[in-house]
């Protein structure tokens, strides 16, 4: 089949840089192709979506040399609203992309520019519905939609320009997996019955790999593999810095195992990784067999008890327009704990955390810090010892320099000048940021703006710190840095409390784990423990790690990520051996 | 507190259903009334119509405090304004004002030291009395201004602003600047969460805001807006670039989808409006002192 989609030499430098964004880029996309990009932050993804749209070069300015055929037509001599009928592109917030005030609305927006006949613009509103099965929500107002539903409306409202390509950046990044699932689900569909040829932008891969049929790997600016998934991520490409895109547990640990010769394929999912087994040790045997608790030195040290720095009470907050998002919530906090808060959209974890930290009054329980109920404590004063920080970092970011920003804190607890800013030194060493000192927050890089959001509440010195969704859009080398610094601090006797909806992150980092659903606490303890309880995890719509599901077919007990399993089958061959 | 003042209320009433030119041409004869009456039970009767029409359109409770809260504050400002300044304002002669009670005498300015010649300069040198008609003003001008409020946010609450988008259009209004002002309205809910988070995270890192101290507030007014105007411009880029790949600016006639359709019942209302405004107009013109109007 012909390509609907090339680019010839395609090379890219944004205005007033020096080093090109994109190098020689010569991408075929067969029609009817559903192709993954990938790549880590910075790569040069998003650019690479802009060329293909042809919003760069008729919008965007820039260096742009090569061409970009999209079905034959070089996007250099069409304007953008008419390339808009043969290749659409949704971006990453789906908030941020709606114009109109309702699904239906949205939907017809398109068409209506297009000065479309009224009939045409009926019809086309119709099958962009049915296309996402969004028709039970046409009337409804987008700000009441959920988050997948909302990119479902923005899918839509591209499809009813009739593209042939359709063009995703980063869809599911703020999605939690119900989400994620439904956005997949919905572009199989367009792919496989509309004959919609799909280009999906990621770096997080666990769920896409399965629905794709090519990829495409960029790295800084250059494709490095391209062709169908299972050569692209089998073929041993994949070397220790593609790790960073988060690929499936089943293709980590076959990696691994392949190295160690116990296994002799890649195997991109569970089914295929299962196909393989059982595995035959060095020693000869199964790990089943092999097994004893000794040898997966799995006994955790017992430490002193400890004095909680926090402790909820009988928690409950209801909004005022009657919705029950929290019902009887009693956690305690102690010192030097790793937390996290785990749910799906809408499960009450954002509340929960605006509670700790004061910004809302509970309707029922109290939270007890510093000896006192923190509702008779003010915003400010408690800032001392609950930090929090928000889920966008641009909307804490608001001083001149960075340091400024560190330094805005510990200025309005009223401390000497040299305490200040000896705070504002060792956090700045503490979070690596050193390099950026003077630097204007703007201009960092959203990891870095996460590090300054985070710096700049440390340099309060809390005792507990609240953070909220901080994995939101980060690959995994920037979100185990920070992990790093913050793990730094926990030993000094920080709290800190993550809420997120990303299990891994809660596998791979937490001391202790809470599931929250529908505003009730479901699971609270050690990780193991919780994370393996695959029922109530479904239950909440949360998927279990895969390595549990891994360990569980190797017959390992409880298994949280892909180092503890390599970790325990080393030690069973070491103590069998 | 000001979250749900001029944002649609999702509903079906009969008010809502009205074709929204019905609606804009209601608007006519309402102001014209908030403009041209006087008389305190003329505007009393306006004023029932406008908040039975709210009742008409069930708008929920929760949706009235804001408007109710700007209601107060501006009579109450109105009312201090009458009370205090209307003497000393319009410089009526002594004698022609029904003078109730004396708060501050000329006499007084020099028992008070500083207060006293400012008083005395901001009133034309003519002191603070508490006036029938002072009074009279306060409630003339709450009312109209009240009228003004109430009717153009039920129009808001009451209709799509695609709707309201549309019917401008009709009248001649292009449709890039019906656009843009729709855009602002759609968006002003998002900005408002924008500002309490960015308020949050600076109370989060002890930011103490001293109500009554200038400089605290303009520090944290400053660091916020800055904030806040980055974080738009950057959402403005991202929408302009969607509405681009979605033909906005294509060089043809746009159409709309959902047509504005007259019924019947728009229609009988219209004539019914045209009558009624030839009718205060008429009274107006000829009998101004027995309906209250004084033009």
């Amino acid at each position: 089949m012909a390509s609907i989609l090339s680019t010839e030499n395609l090379y890219y430098t944004h205005p007033g840089a020096t080093q090109y964004a994109l190098k020689n880029i010569n991408l075929q996309v067969k029609e009817g192709d559903f192709t993954l990009i990938a790549g880590p932050t910075g790569s040069g993804k998003s650019t690479l979506a802009l060329c293909l749209t042809g919003l760069i070069p008729q919008v965007i300015v820039g260096d742009m040399k090569g061409t970009v055929l999209v079905d034959g037509k070089d996007t250099k001599q069409y304007e953008v609203y008419q390339m808009a009928q043969y290749i659409g592109l949704v971006f990453q917030n789906a908030e941020n992309q709606l114009c109109a005030l309702d699904v239906e609305d949205e939907i017809a927006f398109g068409p209506e520019n297009l000065g479309l006949p009224r009939a045409e613009i009926e019809n086309r509103v119709e099958k962009a519905l049915n296309a996402v099965r969004l028709n039970d929500l046409r009337h409804k107002y987008t700000f009441n939609l959920s988050g997948g539903e909302k990119h479902k409306t923005v899918i839509a409202s591209s499809l009813s320009m009739l593209p042939k390509i359709l063009v995703l950046d980063e869809p599911l990044s703020e999605l939690d997996p119900t989400g994620c699932q439904e956005i997949l689900r919905t572009l199989k569909i367009l792919n496989e019955e509309y004959g919609i040829t799909v280009i999906l932008i990621e770096h997080k891969l666990e769920h896409v790999l399965g629905y794709v049929k090519t990829a495409a790997l960029l790295k800084d600016g250059e494709i490095v593999a391209h062709g169908p998934t299972d050569e692209v991520f089998k073929k041993g490409k994949l070397d220790e810095e593609w790790l960073d895109l988060r690929v499936p547990e089943a293709l980590k640990l076959s990696q691994e195992l392949v190295k160690k010769g116990l296994m002799s394929n890649l195997t991109l999912n569970t089914t295929e990784f299962e196909a393989q087994l059982p595995l035959t040790l060095a020693i000869g045997t199964s790990p089943k067999n092999a097994i004893n608790a000794s040898s997966l030195g799995l006994q955790g040290e017992k430490s002193p008890p400890k004095i909680p720095l926090m402790r909820i009470e009988g928690l409950s907050y209801t909004y005022l327009d009657g919705t029950e998002a929290l019902e009887d919530i009693n956690l305690q906090i102690l010192p030097g704990e790793f937390i996290t808060i785990l749910g799906s959209n809408g499960a009450g974890k954002t509340t929960l955390a605006r509670l700790m930290a004061g910004q809302l009054k509970p309707s029922k329980g109290r939270i007890v810090m510093n000896g006192g109920d923190i509702a008779r404590q003010g915003k400010a004063d408690l800032a001392r010892t609950a930090g929090y920080t928000f889920q966008n970092p641009d909307n804490q970011l608001f001083c001149r320099t960075v340091k400024d920003e560190i330094a805005f804190g510990p200025r309005h607890l009223n401390l000497s000048k040299e305490e200040t800013e000896a705070r504002v030194e060792n956090t700045l060493r503490l979070m690596q940021l050193e390099q950026f000192r003077d630097r204007d927050p703007q201009t960092l890089s959203r990891g870095q703006k996460i590090g300054l959001a985070v710096a700049s509440v440390l340099s309060m010195k809390p005792k507990v710190l609240i953070l909220d969704e901080p994995t939101l859009g980060q690959d995994s080398s920037r979100i185990n840095s920070l992990v790093g610094m913050l793990k730094t601090m926990s030993k000094e006797g920080l709290a800190i409390v993550v809420i997120t909806h990303d299990i891994n992150f809660a596998a791979e980092h937490a001391s202790r784990v809470v599931i929250i659903n529908n505003g009730k606490i479901l699971l609270d303890g050690e990780p193991h423990m919780v994370l393996s309880q695959e029922e109530v995890l479904h239950s909440a719509s949360l998927e279990p790690p895969g390595s549990v599901r891994l360990g569980k077919l190797l017959g390992l007990p409880p298994m949280l990520t892909v180092n503890e399993i390599s970790k325990a089958l080393q030690n069973i061959e070491e103590a069998g051996g | 507190m000001f979250r749900g003042l001029f944002q649609y209320v999702d509903s079906n009433s009969s008010i809502h259903r009205l074709n929204p030119q019905v609606k804009l041409l209601m608007l006519l004869p309402v102001l014209l009334l908030a403009i041209a009456a006087n008389g305190i039970v003329t505007l009393l009767l306006v004023v029932s119509f406008v908040l039975s029409l709210y009742l008409l359109a069930k708008i929920p409770r929760s949706r009235y405090r804001a408007i109710l809260v700007i209601g107060l504050f501006s009579s109450l400002s109105f009312f201090f304004f009458g009370m205090f300044f209307y003497f000393g304002f319009y410089q009526h002669p002594e004698g022609t004002i029904t003078i109730l009670t004396w708060i501050f005498r000329p006499e007084q300015a020099e028992t008070m030291p500083i207060l006293g010649p400012f008083l005395l300069f901001l009133t034309g040198g003519r002191g603070i009395v508490v006036a029938q008609e002072g009074l009279v003003w306060g409630t003339v001008t709450t009312l109209k201004f009240s009228i003004a409020l109430f009717s153009s946010n039920l129009m808001i609450m009451t209709t799509k602003p695609k709707e309201i988008l549309l019917s401008l259009s009709k009248i001649g209004i292009p449709v890039k600047i019906t656009f843009v002002a729709m855009t602002a309205l759609r968006f002003v809910p998002v900005v408002m969460e924008e500002y309490y988070t960015i308020m949050n995270a600076q109370q989060a890192r002890g930011l103490k805001i001293k109500k009554l101290n200038p400089k605290s507030i303009f520090e944290g007014l400053t660091t916020t807006l800055t904030t806040l105007i980055v974080n738009i411009i950057k959402r403005a880029r991202i929408l302009a670039l969607a509405m681009e790949t979605r033909g906005f600016g294509a060089r043809v006639q746009k159409v709309s989808y959902e047509e504005l359709k007259m019924t019947r019942r728009d229609k009988t209302l219209s004539a019914a409006i045209l009558v009624a405004t030839t009718i205060i107009i008429i009274l107006m013109l000829f009998y101004p002192y027995h309906t209250g109007f004084t033009l």
